[in-house]
């Protein structure tokens, strides 16, 4: 009963519009001061968030992103990619996916991805005759690897909110990215083939694909430098952020020369707003989550799931429908902080590995990120294509159904995640 | 009940400080015929080690349990037991640790000031040194070495040995020693079972160099608003709980040890002379406690060396 | 007049500071890596200094993102009511942002104030007092409650509505 005015609470003031973050902490502390708990718990949740040494890489990563996109590095990386791939048959397609990939590993944000790779591309593909809903899926979806492939905000939450290795769930997300970077392609190219034949262009001569190569080469260096740094143990997550950031200034300002100072201010403003919206949401779900922990709220929940779902599947196809049906309203963010300390208990006493989950709900959360109403990835084509909503929307559900494909393989194939942390 | 005791502590209930956790609760709930609830929140589901302190003393939750040496903001001279092998037999820990005794009393007293009065002790076992294939003996071993450490004297022990402190948390300990961020290794040695070092690191230096203490600590005003009774009730039951898990210790850290060699790892310990030269090295680490921590400091560290 | 060129400047400030630190953590950080990974020499200062940028900069800007309607919240509903409906609910939420920012800025400053009569320190590797860290609570969520009462007096004299805020 308790859960159930909890939630109609939490309902009632997110679809009021009061800030996630804000709705969350004020929530947490109404359930703190019932319940006879001390409200300073308020602030002292707070400090520990900010005081996080993990999530000092959620302003750095924006930071880099951000300095690569005002320098116009997402046109770069698509015409390169384009040169190489954009002969094949689909091939504007498989040049859009593969740009979404590559700056996925410098991004750690879906929506920055979409963006990016979709101002360029979008116009390309049209003018290619590819069709409206196809262009909008493909990019909706492609943005998502965003945060599959590393690095991730959300995995930066997630490790921040379980105290698990944020490099050991970067690494695992490699191996489902680029499963779900091939379904995507071996989609596009069969649809392409068979659906909407359109013209690919010309081969690109030797000459064109050098060019657009070297000028790609400096952020293709530096996702190269950032995974190699982490993977080899050099960097920290938090260190490797910075170094990518100041590296990409040194990158942007100095040898291309596409980063002016009056870009630079803007870049250094959007990450920080989008910091701090980040941070706040985090700091909130904390006091939320502490006040739930009070109540035994994830105890009871887990010990409910231990009755009711004996088997490691049932469990995962009920939380999977779950999460679904949250994704639809939910902003993604806030669904791992408030469904992780619920969720993970459960899980583990079921004997999924904590990294595993942590890939699980990423993806989860991407099908969050474009299914209607709420879908960040949505509004971002809707607004860079100036489409409709809907157009967008119906786009994308092929692409959902390859993702909830990636899922099921993950499920059967846990390694597809665990191979690289653990066992290479 | 009457009376409802929530603690906060910040490793699982299946870890042996949660296991004494719960044998308090069954010694408090029983003796008091149920008049006293004892709620454990286990796994940092409320707080962080470090925001321990701070919780109590203000009243936030009314008891927990944190590792001593997080007092240091509060009282700089807690950080005597993690003065490099001033503790460095079993003898010697146990008196130091004794309830009342030069050591603890003092300690005892100035936590008090925070607004948290201390119950009991827990024994987490000695600091171990971790390393790939060669053990360290001495401190020509650390020189040039990136050592993962977690505290600041720690750190000033690494740096006066010649090697270079970085602090890993305890959840990238395992990919830090896997792909070389740090070149050694430092933890309680229960730590290598429960995050299977052995996987990354295969030499274990039984240095003890470090004496890793929790404490368990209820906030002031909350106790002395309890009846007689009450209080005697909950002491009572913390004094089976810190000697249970006192007695417990020595087997858990042998059998710690003995399932480490069984995944591979190598122990070593060092001898006399070895560890003569470790203290020589130390001496800057001492000096800085001695101008750090004041009267107190001194008061402590003269009764530790006097065990 | 004069308030509102207060609350923008203040606001200004706030993300201008704000800015600032996120990339003076990112600098920090930078030397560090270099100064361990070819020096052998960590620092103690980077990592503590950095995580002050972030506390300090995520608690200044706060004010000035509900100024501007930049906190992450759930649109799709309120979007189908009618305007003057909307206005209320603004109210409201405004309303329920000020009462939680008051509450952490008084229990905040209380945090503080201990920490800065006690003389309480880190005990990190830096270890400096631990107050200058904790002043930003309420430092921050002061602004932000004023900010709320600001904003709930715009609202309800409806000088903007809350929509067109963004772009005046
Ligand atoms: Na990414
Ligand atoms: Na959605």
């Amino acid at each position: 009963m308790t859960v159930v005015i909890i939630l109609a609470c939490l309902f009632t003031l997110l679809l009021a519009r009061v800030p996630v973050a804000f709705a969350l902490g004020f929530l947490g502390l109404a359930m703190l001061v019932v319940g006879g708990f001390s409200p300073l718990m308020a602030p002292q949740a707070i400090l520990s968030t900010l005081d996080g040494f993990i999530l000092l890489a959620v302003p750095l990563f924006l930071l880099m992103s951000n300095v690569l996109l005002k320098a116009g590095v997402g046109a770069d990386l698509f015409n390169a990619v384009q040169a190489w791939v954009g002969h094949w048959p689909g091939g504007i397609a498989v040049a859009t996916i593969l740009s979404c990939a590559f700056f996925a590993a410098i991004s750690g944000s879906s929506v920055a991805t979409a963006a990016t790779i979709g101002t360029v591309a979008i116009p390309e593909m049209i003018s290619r005759g590819y069709d409206r809903r196809f262009v909008y899926g493909l990019l909706a979806a492609g943005g998502t690897l965003g945060i599959l492939i590393p690095p991730s905000i959300p995995m930066i939450v997630y490790g921040f909110v379980t105290e698990e290795s944020v490099i050991a769930l970067f690494l695992a997300g490699i191996g489902p990215g680029m499963v779900l970077v091939a379904l995507f392609i071996g989609y596009s190219m069969i649809y392409a083939r068979f659906i909407n034949r359109n013209k690919s262009p010309a081969k690109a001569s030797g000459a064109e694909r050098r060019k657009a190569t070297i000028r790609a080469l400096p952020s293709i260096a530096l996702a190269t430098l950032i995974m190699t740094g982490i993977y080899s143990g050099a960097f920290t997550p938090t260190e490797a952020a910075a170094i990518g950031f100041s590296a990409a200034l040194l990158i942007t300002a100095v040898f291309l020369r596409s980063l002016s100072w009056a870009k630079f201010k803007e870049a250094a403003h959007e990450s920080m707003v989008t910091t701090v919206a980040i941070l706040l949401i985090i700091a909130g779900a904390k006091i939320f989550g502490k006040a739930i922990a009070l109540y035994r709220i994830p105890q009871d929940i887990s010990v409910m799931i231990s009755e009711n779902f004996g088997t490691p599947l049932g469990f995962i196809l009920v939380i999977s429908v779950v999460l679904l049906v949250m994704g639809l309203v939910f902003e993604a963010l806030s669904m791992v902080l408030i469904m992780t300390p619920v969720l993970l208990p459960g899980a583990i006493g079921l004997g999924f590995d904590p990294i595993w989950f942590g890939i699980y709900m990423v993806i989860l959360v991407e099908c969050a990120l474009i299914t209607p109403p709420v879908g960040l990835n949505l509004y971002v084509i809707q607004s860079v294509a100036k489409s409709s909503l809907g157009d967008v929307c119906r786009g994308v559900l092929p692409f959902l159904v390859l993702m909830l494909l990636t899922v099921v393989l993950l499920y059967l194939l846990p390694d597809m995640a665990l191979y690289i942390p653990f066992k290479l | 009940a009457d009376v409802t005791l929530r603690v906060t502590l910040q490793l699982p209930l299946k870890s042996h400080l949660g296991q004494n956790m719960v044998l308090f609760e069954k010694e408090v709930e029983e003796k008091s015929g149920g008049a006293i609830d004892v709620e454990i929140y286990d796994s940092a589901t409320l707080y962080k080690d470090k925001e321990v302190p701070a919780a109590v003393g203000s009243g936030s939750i009314e008891m927990g349990v944190v590792s001593l040496t997080r007092y240091v903001g509060d009282v700089p001279a807690v950080d005597i037991f993690y003065q490099p092998f001033l503790f460095d037999t079993e003898a010697k820990v146990r008196s130091a640790v004794a309830k009342g005794s030069t050591v603890r009393a003092p300690l005892d007293a100035a936590i008090a000031e925070t607004g948290s009065t201390v119950l009991w002790w827990q024994a987490y076992g000695g600091a171990v040194l971790l390393s790939k294939e060669e053990p360290v003996k001495t401190p020509a071993d650390m020189v040039g070495k990136k050592v993962r450490v977690f505290g600041k004297t720690l750190g000033d022990f690494v740096t006066a040995t010649g090697g270079a402190p970085t602090l890993v948390s305890g959840s990238e300990q395992y990919l830090a020693y896997q792909r070389g961020t740090v070149d050694l290794g430092m933890t309680g040695v229960s730590g290598v079972a429960s995050r299977k070092l052995w996987e990354v690191m295969d030499t274990i230096t039984i240095t003890n160099h470090a004496d890793i203490e929790f404490i368990v600590v209820v906030n002031t005003d909350f106790w002395n608003e309890l009846s007689e009774e009450h209080k005697e009730i909950i002491a009572a039951a913390g004094l089976v709980a810190e000697a249970d898990v006192r007695d417990r210790m020595t087997s858990i850290e042998a059998d710690a040890y003995s399932l480490a060699e069984e995944n591979g790892m190598t122990l070593y310990t060092p001898t006399a002379e070895e560890v003569s030269e470790w203290r020589a090295a130390s001496e800057p680490v001492y000096e800085a406690f001695t101008e750090q921590a004041g009267d107190l400091g001194a008061t402590v560290l003269n009764a530790a060396k006097a065990l | 007049m004069s308030v509102t060129r207060l609350f923008d400047w203040l606001n200004r400030v706030g993300t201008a500071l704000a800015s600032c630190l996120f990339v003076a953590a990112g600098a920090m950080l930078t030397y560090e890596v270099i100064a361990r990974y070819f020096f052998t020499k960590p620092t103690s200062w980077a990592a503590e200094l950095s995580q002050m940028c972030l506390i300090w900069g995520a608690l200044l800007a706060m004010a000035s993102l509900l100024s501007k309607r930049q906190h992450i919240q759930v649109d799709a509903v309120v979007q189908l009511l009618p305007g003057h409906v909307v206005r209320w609910v603004d109210m409201l939420v405004l309303m329920v942002v000020g009462i939680f920012s008051g509450v952490v800025t008084w229990y905040g400053f209380e945090i503080f104030y201990d920490s800065f009569i006690r003389g309480r320190t880190t005990g990190s590797m830096l270890n400096i007092p631990i107050w200058i860290v904790e002043l930003a609570v309420p430092v921050g969520f002061f602004m932000l409650t004023l900010q709320c009462v600001y904003e709930i007096k715009r609202t309800l004299f409806r000088v903007v509505s809350p929509a067109e805020g963004v772009s005046s």
